[in-house]
């Protein structure tokens, strides 16, 4: 049954949201990747905005595509979807979840304050950057002398 | 540092579900025969993108080119971590490796040794090429006893999962398109169901080192049945023909089985002598060279 969004909770829509997960890292949600910048209830209006970690992310359509699939499933029956592309996207908004996942689950560590941080795979100080990105734009190269895997950083 | 006296023992230890680290004592017969294994699949992900690249400026619309982009720096970037995991184990050097690959001495998979004639081949290559390497990486990631290898894994198998997702919207948009969309993903089809179904090699040796060692997590032949089970049905519920005269369903299991497999294609392509592998490759040659600057700028020699 669909409802006026007067008649989802807050609540719901935030759980909506947090049950949309990247589409790459099929285990972190977007709440928790810091991509949900607003949620503006307005009596019948529901207004969702989204930031990418990069403007130029191929992955947005498909996110805001999912987006829209969980809302409706929770009973919203409109929904306006907005992306803020000013880069304003920074490692801080990442979830204590998502840093701890992210490095323990995918070898990616998150630069602090723009210095390398230390290896997630050993935790010792022998990070060392490759190159600038790799896979994705979104994420720089970096090899690890102490236990010689390979990592990428975020930031 | 872990050492192990003797294979026996070793063996052992990966049966009790040892992970290996790049520090170990590795024995060289294990070291081999990843390093190989490493070293083709970077291969293929540096050939697959480039044909990716190729059709940056072929793709129909922005945001098409936009996929097919970011489709080729994954490609590209993945090849890049795992040239650094496969020079990290000492065999070959990260030059040695592309050297190889260039002068025709190594391989890479048989279905970046076919040409992609038109734009409906490279959404068949999305969806059922994309798809079959996925399932092959995803059993090699399930166990895969080599630690740095496993880590990588993790991500790439994320990552081809994700392009999965616009295969499938693809082939959505030519099976719901004009007769003229239909026909032309069928004649792709014709061209790339065989190389797909044949990416997953021919059926394991009996005794597989790879398997032995839990590099590979599933025989060769399971895996290739299991895919067919899966896109013959998807094929068929789009309306499409999948190029098969002797395709039938078992009566009593209902399981999709396929004529008996003509394995002389993958073999020419193993060799680098299939259709399109000597244009394919002088390709990347001419690649190499023309970014040759930019290494240097960068201070890297491959």
């Amino acid at each position: 049954m669909t409802m006026t969004n007067a008649q989802v909770g807050v609540a719901e829509i935030n759980h909506a949201l947090d049950q949309v997960m990247d589409p790459e890292y099929g285990t972190l949600s977007i709440v928790d990747l810091g991509i949900v910048a607003e949620v503006a209830v307005d009596g019948d209006q529901l207004e969702v905005t989204l930031l990418p970690t990069m403007a130029g992310c191929p992955a947005r359509e498909v996110i805001e595509s999912d987006v829209r699939a969980a809302l409706r499933n929770a009973g919203v029956a409109s929904v306006s979807i907005a992306w803020r592309l000013d880069g304003s996207w920074e490692p801080s908004r990442l979830s204590a979840n998502a840093v701890q996942q992210l490095g323990r689950e995918f070898s990616i560590a998150i630069r602090n304050n723009g210095s390398l941080p230390a290896c997630p795979v050993c935790s010792s100080a022998s990070l060392r950057e490759v190159s600038p990105v790799g896979p994705t734009r979104c994420r720089s190269v970096a090899w690890c002398d102490g236990c010689r895997n390979v990592v990428e950083v975020v930031g | 540092m872990r050492t192990w006296a003797d294979l026996d023992e070793f063996q052992e230890f990966l049966d009790a579900g040892g992970m290996v680290e790049a520090d170990d004592d590795i024995p060289d017969e294990y070291r081999n025969e990843v390093f190989r294994f490493i070293e083709f699949h970077a291969n293929s992900e540096l050939m697959g993108g480039l044909t990716e690249r190729d059709w940056i400026p072929h793709a129909p619309g922005l945001r098409l080119k936009q996929i097919f982009l970011a489709k080729t720096q994954d490609e590209i970037g993945h090849a890049h971590l795992l040239y650094m995991v496969a020079a990290d184990m000492g065999v070959k050097t990260r030059d040695e490796m592309i050297n190889d690959l260039l002068a025709g001495k190594t391989r890479f998979h048989n279905v970046f040794h076919y040409r992609a004639e038109t734009w409906a081949d490279q959404i068949a290559i999305a969806f059922l090429v994309d798809a079959a390497a996925f399932a092959s990486q995803r059993a090699v990631f399930a166990k895969c006893t080599y630690g740095p290898y496993k880590r990588i894994l993790r991500r790439i198998v994320g990552e081809e999962g994700f392009h999965m997702r616009h295969g499938e919207e693809m082939l959505l948009k030519m099976a719901s398109g004009s007769q003229v969309q239909r026909d032309l993903f069928q004649a792709a089809l014709e061209r790339w169901w065989w190389p797909a179904v044949q990416l997953f090699g021919p059926d394991s040796p009996a005794d597989d080192p790879l398997l032995r060692w839990y590099v590979k997590s599933e025989r060769n032949e399971v895996l290739r049945h299991a895919y067919v089970q899966k896109y013959v049905p998807l094929l068929h519920g789009y309306g499409f023909t999948v190029p098969d005269d002797g395709l039938h369903q078992d009566p009593d299991s209902g399981e999709w089985m396929m004529s008996e497999i003509d394995w002389a294609p993958l073999k020419a392509t193993l060799s680098n002598a299939g259709p399109d592998s000597e244009r394919r490759l002088a390709n990347a040659v001419k690649n190499h060279a023309e970014s040759a600057w930019f290494r240097e700028s960068i201070g890297v020699s491959a």
